[in-house]
């Protein structure tokens, strides 16, 4: 899978953060030219989360060319841009990678579905995993797919659920760091790790698609459905 | 004011059309036909007319060799580079009901038009049947002909001028060779009192006089006595001050600015606006190119009717999709930037 960031400052940070990592295929990650696309993933947090969907797009392979994009708004306000997505670019798949944040899982559900229904979007619940689900929409007589991935992981003790629970899982799993024994702030862990550290973590990421998969699996299962 | 154009065969464009409106703005990738629309409209009138551009050798150029002067190549010479894919026997650019077709036959393009408005014509039978031509370019030859002087006088539509930064040193030796006229209407110090608003410096008018070694430089006159010449200001500058002296010598009912934010700071390009909105209510059409949503935005908010296209060339074929302003600002706060996507959102 391919990906086509769609502002130039995010293409910006995005090529940065990925030359970092994918130096050899880039390019097999970036798609530059001017393209069609029917499937769009909306980032509803800036932090790392570009880097996570170039690393599984790295893993997932392919042509498929994904369009990606970082609105103003985060997590759900990113849902007012719906429309916008379908009306003016006739997209059939849309993803939505959001952090959990300190609010309940169903909370975000129904804000969600609360939200998609004052946009006058209908929606059926296709399927339903640990924070990824997948809803057929339609707005009008254009039906499209929702697929909302909720980054974060129960396992880890965290004030706030982010993506970057994540990646202190990965750090514990290769033994860089100690599993944490209070409530910690995992944005801030991973900040403070050593660069080297951070970078053996993501060199692993992107060497091993198992190790992969069992750190970011509602992230790599949802965006394997765009495949 | 035109209000379609259609292109057929006219360089990297196989087919396309636009509606055009006082105010036409085309946002777009590279390669994706705004220039080849900017220079359709240039020759539309007449390619064979006299244009406000010499070479630094004081040689006139018309519309069609100034066309040639910017897309000339090492020792490329002709041209057929108006043909599309260089293969194509004819082309067209057709205005509303006004159309001027380049028609291949033998070493040379023919000039034909469908309204007769030229002086003189010249038939030729072709393969297709005989043909009336008012003129003729060299297919791989600088060679330029038509049957008779008044037929560069005599104009298809109504008279356009094509401004970019490219043509600056083109239009400086016009200038040069024609500055006896342009004094005489007062122009330069009409043009000096404008960009006196745009810069730091006051400037009563704009001269041309001898540098070094008796050499002419045009120089803008400051308040106090000094002189600078036009070459050492800023780029940005230069084409405003140059394009403001084209217009109002040549005053073309049709003005062509090609990538309009090239050197140019915010402050220059409200004043750009402004000056637009100006010449719109004035009755002249306006058609721009740019890469920037900032320019996009200030003329707009001038012109709040502008039409805004973004285009994209898909094998030849021109597409291209009107957007309001709101629409561009909807797609932004969505992170969805026009120039990112430009076959997308058409």
């Amino acid at each position: 899978m391919r990906l086509k960031p769609t502002p130039p400052m995010f293409a910006t940070k995005l090529t940065k953060n990925v030359s970092k990592i994918l130096k050899e295929p880039k390019y097999k990650i970036i798609e530059t030219k001017d393209v069609n696309f029917d499937t769009l993933i909306v980032l509803g947090d800036g932090a790392v989360d570009d880097l996570v969907v170039s690393i599984i797009c790295h893993h997932l392979d392919g042509t498929k060319v994904v369009g990606i994009t970082k609105p103003k708004e985060t997590r759900i306000g990113t849902l007012k841009h719906f429309t916008t997505y379908i009306s003016n670019l006739k997209i059939s798949k849309i993803v939505l990678i959001m952090d959990q944040e300190d609010d309940q899982i169903n909370t975000i559900y129904e804000q969600i579905e609360s939200k998609l229904r004052n946009s006058n979007i209908r929606f059926d619940l296709s399927e339903d995993r640990d924070r990824m689900r997948k809803y057929n929409c339609r707005l009008g007589s254009w039906s499209f797919d929702f697929i909302l991935i909720i980054s974060g992981l129960d396992e880890i003790p965290a004030n706030k659920h982010r993506i970057e629970d994540h990646f202190i899982k990965a750090a514990m799993n290769l033994g860089k760091i100690d599993p944490p024994n209070r409530e910690i702030d995992t944005k801030e862990t991973w900040k403070t790790l050593d660069e080297s550290v951070k970078g053996e973590i993501l060199n692993r990421l992107k060497d091993s698609k198992s190790f992969l998969r069992e750190i970011f699996p509602q992230h790599f299962s949802g965006l394997a459905l765009l495949c | 004011m035109i209000k379609k154009l259609t292109l057929i065969n006219f360089r990297g464009i196989k087919e396309g059309s636009l509606e055009l409106g006082d105010l036409t703005i085309l946002v777009g990738s590279n390669n994706s036909a705004k220039t080849t629309i900017l220079e359709s409209l240039f020759l539309a009138p007449n390619p064979l007319r006299f244009v406000p551009y010499m070479t630094p050798h004081r040689v006139n150029l018309t519309a069609a060799s100034l066309i040639h002067e910017l897309h000339k190549t090492l020792n490329s010479v002709g041209y057929v580079f108006l043909l599309y894919k260089y293969t194509a026997e004819e082309a067209a650019i057709r205005c509303d009901d006004k159309e001027l077709k380049f028609i291949k036959h033998g070493d040379f393009i023919r000039l034909i038009d469908n309204k007769r408005i030229f002086a003189h014509y010249v038939s030729f039978d072709t393969p297709k049947g005989r043909i009336e031509s008012f003129g003729q370019l060299g297919l791989s030859s600088e060679s330029s002909w038509t049957g008779d002087e008044r037929n560069r006088e005599r104009l298809l539509i109504p008279e356009s001028l094509l401004i970019s930064s490219e043509l600056v040193k083109f239009a400086q030796w016009y200038i040069y060779s024609n500055w006896a006229y342009i004094a005489n209407c007062g122009i330069p110090a009409r043009v000096a009192e404008d960009i006196s608003h745009l810069v730091n410096e006051e400037y009563t008018n704009i001269t041309i006089e001898p540098f070094l070694a008796g050499n002419l430089t045009i120089f803008g006159l400051l308040k106090d006595g000094s002189r600078i010449r036009l070459g050492d200001l800023g780029a940005g500058t230069q084409v405003y001050i140059i394009s403001r002296i084209l217009y109002e010598l040549k005053n073309p009912q049709i003005l062509l600015w090609d990538d309009v934010e090239a050197h140019m700071n915010p402050r220059m390009l409200i004043r750009i606006a402004e000056w637009f909105s100006e010449l719109i209510e004035n009755g002249t059409q306006v058609v721009v190119t740019t890469h920037s949503l900032e320019v996009v935005r200030i003329l707009a908010e001038f012109n709040r009717d502008a039409k805004i296209y973004v285009t994209s060339l898909e094998n030849g074929i021109l597409k291209a999709r009107k957007l309001t302003i709101d629409d561009v600002e909807n797609l932004l706060s969505a992170g969805i930037d026009i120039r990112m996507v430009g076959a997308m959102v058409i």
